[in-house]
Formats: structure tokens, C-alpha cells, sequence
């Protein structure tokens, strides 16, 4: 299935883009996959994002359906 | 002289034109380090019990960092201290540029002024020389007009100033002054404070040389940092974009207020909105970078906005906190709009988080059928409307109108109508700044129970939530306090030091503490960290008790905690305990909340609190 990702606050990489993964993926599943293809900074700041999937907030173990949209939002932490 | 300070205190008494120096003590600069700490120390000493916050009787103190003029990266801040004309009680704030390490270069840790002039004065501060200047050619001018002429009467084209405008004149609660043209310790009324005093500016020019113990250490420590400014893409992003560059991802992850804090990011202001109140749109107007004193980021900029509805020659980048504050808490994602807003907010000297959430409160108001048009002066306050939110800040920088209530805040607001108390996000009646509680729950405790409430830049649990970098689940209420207290304390060092706290990222803590040694030439270990920051909390806590504010009479609006819950969204079901964050804080410390005194035995340890001992156990 493709799910559609969009970064916020990772600006190298907030234009929005495709992922395909296997049917019943989770949110782990897909931040795991986005891990792989990350440094190891991206992957600190991936562990401390908000996921919102649709309008929901999406926890690791929410299970992703075709087409869904996922926001990874990555905190400020102050300013 | 304790080493790495200027040496001196400058204090300045507006009544009698009386200017007195006196030398910083030994024991005063390690006990207290400097910024709030010595303030706090020096403004318990000096100031009455219960002096009116705008009267002849209160003190306010223009502090500088330990760190300023020690060639230390990171290390320009400089603190206002008083005591807030919002909250009644104490004060502090902070600010960047180069008006704290010109002060201290000038010869002055600290300036301290009281008295009131009977026209509008300035002081011109140059290398040891102190004068009591007339400010009735600045009297109405903005603050950057200000400036330009204090160069040309000083000659100083170097002269760096903190100046408050036609907000601060007219003290109003929400006044700051501001410093370099756009930096300001804007929270909690020290321009209302300055405008009380008819001191329109210090202007200050320093050519001289602050000495240090050990400058290898300082530079090593420099070294370091700089190495993990190259390895840190995060810090990096920040000196491109700014704190505005997170406005986006805040505004739908919940950690920025919308609508009045009612509103779903994702719902109410939506993906498309988020992504135009961010730096990465508002940077096309960028001209060039702004970097404060001896900052290697910079994570400011200057603008320049050629055309549209407020065209703006030289503007300069709004912050996370600012376009926050007029962006999704105001449902307005109208770029141009911030930027205008955020020039008023500077020329004029206003801070932009109460701005900004007093406004929200009256569109709160004004929905709900408790203000009318009429009340608002006509002004037709819709959510997420450019121009009414133009129109009304324009009146509250003036003082004209609906905007002379407004401008003291919306505590003040809400009295004065009579109505709408159950719209307001305060903290002991200071507007909250745009990190929710609701997600980074340990800042509930922040701004509810420290000594100046309703700061994300106060110490705790809360820092490390809001970076979503806490250890375990941040909504679990158990054992809090330990970690709270040692962030706490931690945060008192940094801030007392003249740090700027987008360094910390770069610079782990041994290396504030090697700073420190590099400067003052003294052992700073953990311990002596640990006691030095608890001692300079207690000293603001028992400014407010005095006051005769304890912990149980400090508050915090139910929304900022979920009471109620929201029902969708990042934050859907979240009720933040921070009551029970309170007592887990106070607990570790030992303190008891009803009262709110430090034992007795505490404070003996530490020492330097033995005037406060006498006032809480012997008064
Ligand atoms: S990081 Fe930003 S606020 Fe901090 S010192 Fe540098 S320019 Fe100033």
C-alpha cells in the first residue's frame, strides 16, 4: 500500500512523499523503514516526533491503511 | 575585584539625581554569579516590601551575564529585573544582542535604578562616566528612531541601548524595552516599570576589557562547541530558519496554543496555514542574518518586505514565540500580518507573547457575545482576521481607546470588563508563552510555581518535554520531582551566566562549568552548581513570599492542563496533574507548600540567605 508522508521542522526533507509498505503496516513499521534511509541525527529526532495520521494522532501501533496521510512532526523543544 | 566581572554596581537614583557606584563583592558574585541572581539578591536587600511595581519606591536592575564580554560563544545575555506590574510579584527577563556585554565593557555588572525623574531622562553610561540625561526630544519616539538619534547626540555610532517607546510611556503592564532595534526581555512589564521612572533609554559605550582567569579554558570549551555546531544539523537548522522554522510542526503537534488554546492544530488551523506562518515562507523577505553578540549561529535575520499592505524596509524575522502568538493562537496565517505585527511589537516596545494572547482573549470575548464591536471600538475581531488584529494592536501600542485597557494585559482586561476571566491562559495573570503544558506536561509546574511564572525558559522537567526527550512516558505523574529540581537548578546556572539557551544543544553541561572556571578562576563542580542555582531560586522565591505570595496563591488556567480535556487531535484526552507536579517539585526540596518556606536548615547550608532567614523565621 502507499502512504503518504510529510516531515515538519526536518527541512531538508518536508516536501511530502510516497512510501510503499505491505499491507497491516504499523506506524512502527513505517518509521522504521524512514529510519533506514536516515542519518543517525534524523533518527534521534524521528524517535522524538509527533505522528499524525489523517487528523488522528498515531501511535506505533496504530495500523496504517492505503493512502493514508502520516505527518511526522518534529519538536522545536523551546524557543 | 572577583575575576572575570567588571567590578562594580552602578545604582542611580532618579529623584535626587544621585549616581553612586559601589564594588561588587566577592562573596556577592559567587554566591549569586550574576543576571537574576545578584539582581534578585540586591533588589530584596534594597527595595521595600510592597512597593508599588510603578511607584518611586521600586528598583529596576539592568543586569549583565557573567559570560558577556568573555569572548564565551553563546554568551551575551543580559537580564531585566523588578518587580511585574502583572503578576505583583517578581521579575525577570532576558535578552540577547550587545547591550550586556556593552554595560559590563562600560565598566558596570550591574545598573540598578529607582526614584523617578521629573521630565523623561535618559542615562548615557561611556566607559566609567554615568550621566542623567534629557530625554524630552525621545519622548514619543519608536525605539528605533530613538536609537539613530541617541548615536548622533552621544557620537557614538557604536552606542548600544535598551529603550522603551510610546508602550513603555505609557506604562503600560505589557511594555518591554528593546535593545539592538529588535531584541527585548519582553515578559512581564519592565518597560511599564522603566516609563514609571520617565527613564526613556540606557545608552551605553564600552571600550573596556573584562579579565579572565584562565582564557585556555574558555577557549577549549569555544573549541568544543564549535565542533558540535558542525556535527549538528539540528543547530544548523536554526541558525538558517530561526525559531520560526518550528512554527509549523508546533502549530499541528499541539506544543503551540490555537485559538486561545482551545483549537486542533490539524483541525481548526490546518496543514496549509502551519506552512505559512513558518520561516520557510517568511524567509523570501530575507536580507541578511542577525547574530547577537559573540554568537556563532545567528539565528536571527533581517527582512526587508517591498510591497503589500505594510511594506517594511528594515524588519527583521519574527520568532517561534511571535508568530505563534500571531499566528495559529489567533487562527491568522497571514504572513504579512506577523511581520507587521511583530515591527510594532519592537518600535514600540510591547511584548509579543501577552500581545498576541490578550488579543486572543478579546476574539474569545468577542465571539462569545461578551465584548461587542462597540467595546472593541468597532473593530470586528474574527478569528484569523489580518486587520482587525492590525487595527487592534495598533490602538494597544498607541494606548488609544480599547487598546489602552488591552495594552496592560488580559488579566487587567478581563477586571476591567467584568467579564471573560474564563477565557484567560495566565499564570498568576501573565499570558502563557506557545509551548502547551498539555504537551510538555512538566512545563505546568514551571509556570505555575516558579518564582516568575509563565516561562518556558525557567528550568524543569518541561525542557526535556518539550523536545519529547524525556526518559519513560512524560504523562506519568510518579517521581517527577528529582529530575524537575536538578533541570531547575541546572537552568539557573545557564540563565545567571548570560548563556543563550539554543547554545545548550552544542554545549553539555561540563563545559558550562569549565566556562565558569575559565572566567572566575574558582572550582564550579557540580556541587557548588547544584547549591549556587538552588540558593538564586530561593532568593526569588522569597521575594514573592514577602510579597506575600506563596505557592498555594500562585495559579494556572484549567485549559493549559486539559480541565477540560480536548476531544480530538495530538492532545485528545490529556489532563496534566500539575498539582501533583507541584508537590513532587516542592517535596524533593524539601519545602513546605503551604507556606512555601525553605527550611531553616537549607538555607543555613547554602548561606548568602541570611536575610531571608530573618525575614521568614525571625520576623
Ligand atoms: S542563537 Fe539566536 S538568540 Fe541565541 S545568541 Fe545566537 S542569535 Fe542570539
Amino acid at each position: 500500500m502507499e502512504i503518504m508522508v510529510k516531515y515538519f521542522g526536518l527541512e531538508s526533507i518536508q516536501e511530502g512523499f510516497e512510501v510503499i509498505l505491505p499491507e497491516g503496516a504499523t506506524g512502527k513499521d513505517l518509521l522504521e523503514k524512514l529510519k533506514k534511509e536516515s542519518t543517525d541525527e534524523e533518527k534521534i529526532l524521528l524517535d522524538t516526533a509527533t505522528i499524525m495520521i489523517n487528523e488522528d494522532k498515531g501511535y506505533p501501533g496504530t495500523v496504517l491503511k492505503d493512502r493514508d496521510r502520516v505527518l511526522i512532526l518534529i519538536p522545536l523543544g523551546g524557543g | 575585584m572577583p575575576t572575570g566581572y567588571a567590578g562594580k554596581l552602578l545604582f542611580v537614583n532618579l529623584t535626587t539625581e544621585e549616581i553612586q557606584e559601589e564594588e561588587l563583592s566577592k562573596e556577592l558574585a559567587e554566591q549569586f554569579i550574576g543576571g537574576y541572581g545578584i539582581g534578585a539578591k540586591i533588589l530584596y536587600d534594597r527595595m521595600p516590601a510592597g512597593a508599588d511595581p510603578l511607584g518611586p519606591d521600586s528598583y529596576i536592575g539592568f543586569m549583565t551575564g557573567l559570560t558577556n564580554d568573555t569572548k564565551t560563544l553563546f554568551g551575551g545575555r543580559y537580564t531585566l529585573v523588578h518587580k511585574s506590574p502583572i503578576t505583583g510579584g517578581w521579575n525577570d527577563a532576558n535578552s540577547g544582542g550587545h547591550f550586556g556585554p556593552e554595560l559590563k565593557k562600560a565598566g558596570y555588572d550591574g545598573l540598578f535604578v529607582y526614584g523617578k525623574a521629573k521630565d523623561p531622562v535618559y542615562l548615557y553610561i561611556n566607559d566609567g562616566t554615568v550621566e542623567i540625561r534629557s530625554a524630552k526630544n525621545l519622548w514619543g519616539k519608536t525605539t528605533k528612531e530613538s536609537l539613530e538619534i541617541l548615536k548622533e547626540e552621544t557620537g557614538e555610532e557604536k552606542i548600544r541601548a535598551s529603550i522603551i517607546g510610546k508602550s513603555g510611556e505609557n506604562q503600560a503592564f505589557l511594555a518591554c524595552p528593546i535593545n539592538d532595534r529588535h531584541r527585548a526581555p519582553g515578559r512581564g512589564g519592565g518597560g511599564a516599570v522603566m516609563g514609571s521612572k520617565n527613564l526613556k533609554a540606557v545608552a551605553v559605550r564600552g571600550t573596556l576589557k573584562t579579565e579572565v582567569a584562565d582564557p585556555d579554558k574558555i577557549r577549549d570549551a569555544n573549541m568544543e562547541i564549535s565542533k558540535n555546531m558542525k556535527e549538528n544539523k539540528g543547530n544548523q537548522r536554526l541558525g538558517e530558519r530561526g525559531t520560526g522554522g518550528g512554527t509549523p510542526s508546533a502549530s499541528l503537534s499541539g506544543d503551540a496554543p490555537v485559538k486561545n488554546w482551545k483549537g486542533i492544530g490539524i483541525l481548526d488551523f490546518g496543514e496549509a496555514s502551519a506552512e505559512k506562518v513558518g520561516s520557510k515562507n517568511l524567509d523570501r523577505y530575507k536580507t541578511g542574518k542577525y547574530h547577537c553578540n559573540s554568537c556563532p549561529l545567528g539565528c536571527g535575520a533581517e527582512y526587508s518586505v517591498p510591497d503589500g499592505r505594510w511594506p517594511l524596509e528594515n524588519t527583521q524575522r519574527p520568532e517561534y514565540e511571535t508568530s505563534g502568538a500571531f499566528g495559529p493562537t489567533l487562527l491568522c496565517d497571514e504572513e504579512d500580518v506577523i511581520i507587521y505585527c511583530n515591527e510594532l511589537c519592537n518600535i514600540h516596545g510591547i511584548d509579543t507573547i501577552s500581545a498576541g494572547m490578550t488579543i486572543a482573549w478579546a476574539m474569545e470575548c468577542y465571539e462569545e457575545g461578551l465584548l461587542s464591536k462597540e467595546d472593541l471600538d468597532g473593530i470586528e475581531l474574527t478569528w484569523g482576521n489580518g486587520e482587525a488584529i492590525v487595527e487592534l494592536l495598533e490602538k494597544m501600542v498607541q494606548g488609544e481607546g480599547v487598546g489602552k485597557i488591552l495594552a496592560n494585559g488580559s488579566e487587567y482586561a478581563a477586571n476591567h470588563f467584568g467579564k471573560g476571566k474564563r477565557y484567560l491562559q495566565t499564570a498568576s495573570g501573565i499570558e502563557l508563552p506557545m509551548h502547551d503544558p498539555r504537551y510538555a506536561p512538566g512545563l505546568a509546574r514551571t509556570y505555575q510555581f516558579d518564582p516568575t511564572p509563565g516561562r518556558h525558559v525557567k528550568g524543569g522537567l518541561g525542557s526535556l518535554h518539550m523536545g519529547n526527550r524525556q526518559e519513560g512516558d512524560k504523562y506519568d505523574y510518579e517521581n517527577t520531582g528529582e529530575i524537575d529540581v536538578k533541570l531547575m537548578v541546572h537552568r539557573e546556572i545557564l540563565n545567571t551566566a548570560g548563556f543563550c539557551l539554543f547554545g545548550s544543544g552544542v554545549t553539555p553541561k561540563p563545559l558550562h562549568h569549565q566556562i565558569i572556571e575559565g572566567i572566575t578562576g574558582r572550582t564550579f563542580d557540580k556541587e557548588t552548581a547544584r547549591d549556587t542555582g538552588l540558593r538564586i531560586y530561593i532568593q526569588r522565591h522569597a521575594f514573592n513570599l514577602r510579597e506575600g505570595i506563596t505557592p498555594r496563591d500562585m495559579t494556572l488556567t484549567l485549559r493549559a492542563v486539559g480541565e477540560p480535556p480536548q476531544d480530538a487531535g495530538p492532545l485528545e484526552g490529556i489532563t496534566v496533574d500539575h498539582q501533583k507536579l507541584g508537590r513532587n517539585f516542592f517535596g524533593t526540596l524539601g519545602w513546605d507548600m503551604d507556606s512555601g518556606k525553605p527550611p531553616r536548615e537549607q538555607m543555613e547550608k547554602l548561606g548568602g540567605l541570611e536575610r531571608v532567614i530573618k525575614d521568614l523565621y525571625e520576623g
